[in-house]
């Protein structure tokens, strides 16, 4: 709309000048900003201060912005229409409609009071103030937004659960957000990795071995008993095993977490932790023969019908006592021994055609006559008849199937080959002359159960002994483990390419083809690791305690049964 | 040499920051390699009660410079020290840490010092560069005596305009009323020119409000009435004019730079102070859930 705008300067009162404009708006922006449509400069006049409109062609409609007013005879207003004629008041200033001319819309009259003009100073005082932030609030601001968010809302949910879990999941921060890093792989399970309360049970308060044994009741325990030396403090599971620190591992490889305790013997109390007054463990600060007692290895021993293992005394020789006899200088001697087991050509014996590895990478599977000797010692004892083969089994069994194919034999008027090895002036037909088969086929059992158990066959490999006039075997207990309180991974110590083909290299460190006698102990000791994992030595590869020992001992019972 | 806080006594703080990281750097390595390194090792432990500590001296600058009378150790080398010790904690949180960062309350404290050091080196820069710059646009006049030679050369083009058209007097006085100097906080930052003038139209025709931008519209508009003036002495008279709105927008564009500058000043501050109030409330609940969760 166009609308005539006449303004008038008074100066004491008085006109000092009167000009006529022309807007075409619609409404009319009031302040002291210069991008008003009517600028007005005064103490109360805001940059942004009214908005005038006119409702209809006789009416002045006047809208003050927020905390900013225009009075109307004496009284102010936030918001007002005016008649024609009628005034209102901007500080010194006057604006009135009035009588719309010809060819116009609207007509304002604006009486601009000359004496209200400010100093450049007042009048751009807040244009030339620095507009700062709020330094002061935006700190408490901020500081209290982080408060509430990382502290006093995650707090909440620690100290009221319930109320914890609702705003979780309004996406709430939760006591997540004091993480120091993500758990390990194996902790994360779905109900325990969000609720840190699964671990941390008290506040101020390090995870106890109690949270740990809520899950890890079958992990054994480290000591067999409870030890004055050993108290709870210096024990804890927390000690070793450090949370949210992936990626690395959940354990402490730490020797001084070891060699705190076993830098000196086990034995610094009266009492040692066994309860004997004799050490039970040599000092170890560090894999050196300096540093490390020697190996003591662990030997069966026929203790009252049990086999157990029993650790050997440092001071004396070790002897095998497995009641096997294997010398394995000559099943390793090409010349001697030779197999077609996996091909058509011959060769000779290697280790891995009777130690299969077992799955753990560390042990074999067990040896047995079907497994390990059966290829080779098919135990034919009749010439004439190659196929037939003595039960590998105990004395009585092989004795009942010698009579009973003897007895056959003599039926058939048949006597028992002589095989090439035997003497040949004591052929066995020789040694009875009755026609009674029963009579002659026990006769030749027994004597050929003479020649397996005495001469040769059975007795090559077994301890034999006659127990009231019968023949007996010693039983055979071959060890798995000479070593049951550490470790040594034989698949880690493959660096040779062909290991598993070649003798030779398994022979570095088991010197078995000097062997000629099964009680030969062949599992090396600390010198042979010594060569590549001396701590003292600068080219070694160094070895950390829990390289070869478990903390947890299999042997002991687990932590959740029995403290 | 000048000396300013850069390298106040022969670079003494930088050396001290760079000792600083050295020491923590090696505590940080004598982490055992078997051990993860982490904030939680003994070694973690030192660093960050170095780092807290540090934190602690730096905040309490904010002290030290409303306290004139404390002489223990001048304003100056406190302020060197404080820049030097406070970028060396980059260093020494991140060796405290060992660089694990997560989402968490511990990240956001480092996050947070981050952002502090940042906002820190933007207001060294700032210290260091418009001091010059408000000298040389002061050019030896204050911004008070500024605005009242604005005053003087408005009353003046005022003076000159009562003896021109009603025209030319609606222009002058509308371009005076209509200057801007400052505003809001992005005008006085870009110390933009929101100037306007309302341009009087021939009869008949509404005035227009439009941008005086470097008072090029009154300019224009003067320069285009001096070839049609007829009274005698019009046209020197808008010669007169046209060198007052020059000089006004001379001395406005002074004014506007100035406070610019001043703002530019100051305005880092506005992220500095409450972000370390918040990395100090940060701090304390990065302490809290170490220990209360330990």
């Amino acid at each position: 709309m166009l609308i005539l705008l006449r303004k008038t300067r008074l100066k004491n009162g008085n006109i000092v000048e009167q000009s006529d404009s022309e807007l075409r708006l619609d409404q009319i922006a009031i302040g002291s900003d210069n991008h008003c449509d009517m600028q007005l400069f005064g103490q109360h006049i805001a940059p942004q201060h009214a908005e005038v409109d006119f409702p209809n062609r006789d009416q002045l409609r006047i809208r003050c912005r927020p905390q900013c007013k225009v009075s109307v005879d004496g009284r102010t207003h936030d918001e007002v229409e005016l008649n024609i004629g009628q005034w209102a008041n901007f500080d010194q200033h006057r604006i009135a409609m009035i009588t719309t001319p010809p060819g116009f819309d609207a007509a304002l009259e604006l009486q601009i009071d000359h004496d209200s003009q400010q100093s450049l100073q007042l009048r751009y005082q807040q244009d030339i103030e620095l507009k700062l932030p709020r330094n002061r609030r935006n700190s408490y601001l901020l500081a209290g937004v982080v408060l509430l968010a990382t502290l006093l809302i995650p707090l909440l949910g620690y100290l009221q659960p319930e109320a914890g879990a609702q705003l979780r999941k309004l996406g709430a921060p939760s006591d997540a957000l004091w993480s120091s890093g993500p758990l390990s792989g194996p902790h994360h399970l779905l109900d325990r990795a969000e609720d840190c309360n699964s671990c941390h049970l008290k506040g101020f308060q390090q995870v106890p071995d109690s949270a740990c044994i809520n899950c890890h009741k079958s992990t054994h325990q480290h000591l067999p008993s409870d030890h004055a030396l050993i108290s709870g403090d210096n024990m804890q599971c927390e000690s070793c095993h450090k949370e949210h620190n992936e990626p690395a591992t959940l354990i402490v490889e730490n020797n001084s977490q070891c060699t705190s305790c076993h830098r000196d013997s086990l034995s610094r109390s009266e009492k040692s932790i066994s309860g004997s007054k004799k050490p039970d463990l040599a000092p170890a600060s560090a894999f050196s023969s300096a540093d490390h007692p020697a190996f003591q290895l662990s030997l069966l021993q026929q203790i009252d019908d049990k086999w157990l293992p029993i650790k050997t005394a440092g001071d004396q020789p070790a002897k095998e006592a497995s009641n096997l006899k294997f010398p394995h200088d000559v099943h390793l001697n090409a010349d001697k021994v030779h197999t077609t087991i996996d091909s058509n050509l011959e060769r000779g014996l290697a280790c891995v055609d009777c130690h299969i590895a077992a799955p753990d990478g560390e042990h074999f599977e067990t040896l047995g006559m079907e497994q390990s000797c059966a290829a080779c010692h098919l135990l034919e004892f009749d010439d004439s008849q190659a196929t037939r083969r003595l039960p590998h089994d105990s004395p009585d069994v092989v004795y009942t199937f010698l009579k009973e194919f003897f007895v056959t034999q003599a039926a058939q008027k048949k006597g028992p080959t002589p095989q090439a090895r035997r003497v040949p002036a004591k052929r066995a037909e020789a040694l009875c002359e009755s026609d009674d088969p029963l009579v002659c086929g026990e006769r030749w059992a027994a004597a050929e159960m003479d020649t397996q158990f005495n001469k040769g066959g059975c007795v090559d490999c077994h301890e034999v002994y006659t127990e009231n006039g019968s023949w007996q075997l010693k039983p055979v207990r071959l060890n798995r483990d000479w070593y049951p309180s550490s470790h040594f991974s034989h698949r880690k110590h493959q660096i040779m390419p062909d290991i598993d083909e070649n003798a030779e290299n398994c022979g570095s460190c088991h010197q078995a083809k000097q062997s000629d006698n099964s009680a030969d102990i062949l599992i090396p000791g600390i010198d042979n690791c010594m060569d590549c994992h001396d701590d003292h030595s600068p080219q070694s590869l160094p070895l950390q305690c829990i390289d070869c020992h478990a903390f947890h001992r299999d042997a002991l019972p687990a932590m959740g049964t029995e403290k | 040499m000048h000396i300013n806080i850069i390298n106040y006594a022969s670079w003494r703080y930088l050396r001290w920051a760079i000792a600083l990281i050295v020491v923590c750097s090696g505590i940080y390595l004598s982490q055992h390699p078997t051990l993860p390194r982490n904030g939680g090792s003994w070694q973690g432990y030192v660093l960050g009660s170095v780092g807290l500590l540090l934190i602690i001296w730096l905040a309490l600058l904010g002290v030290r410079k409303r306290s004139y009378h404390s002489g223990a150790m001048n304003l100056q080398a406190w302020v060197s020290a404080h820049i030097y010790l406070g970028l060396s904690l980059i260093a020494i949180a991140s060796l405290h840490c060992a660089f694990q960062f997560g989402i968490n309350v511990h990240t956001l404290a480092y996050i947070l010092m981050c952002a502090v050091i940042i906002s820190g080196v933007i207001g060294l820069y700032g210290y260091l560069r418009y001091p010059a710059l408000l000298v040389e646009n002061r050019s030896n006049q204050s911004f008070d005596e500024r605005l009242d030679a604005l005053e003087k050369i408005n009353e003046e083009g005022l003076g000159i305009a009562t003896q021109c058209d009603a025209d030319i007097q609606t222009l002058i006085k509308s371009s005076v009323e209509r200057s801007a100097i400052g505003g809001k906080m992005l005008d006085q930052f870009f110390a933009r020119d929101t100037s306007t003038v309302s341009l009087p139209q021939s009869s008949g025709q509404a005035e227009l409000l439009c941008s005086n931008k470097g008072q090029q519209a009154a300019i224009d508009f003067l320069v285009a009435k001096i070839p049609n003036t007829s009274k005698a002495g019009e046209a020197e008279r808008l010669q007169k004019l046209l060198y007052v709105l020059g000089r006004r927008q001379e001395i406005l564009r002074r004014l506007r730079r100035e406070l610019s500058l001043q703002l530019r000043l100051k305005l880092w501050l506005g992220l500095h102070i409450p972000l370390t109030i918040s990395l100090i409330a940060a701090l304390s609940v990065h302490i809290f859930s170490v220990f209360f969760y330990w």
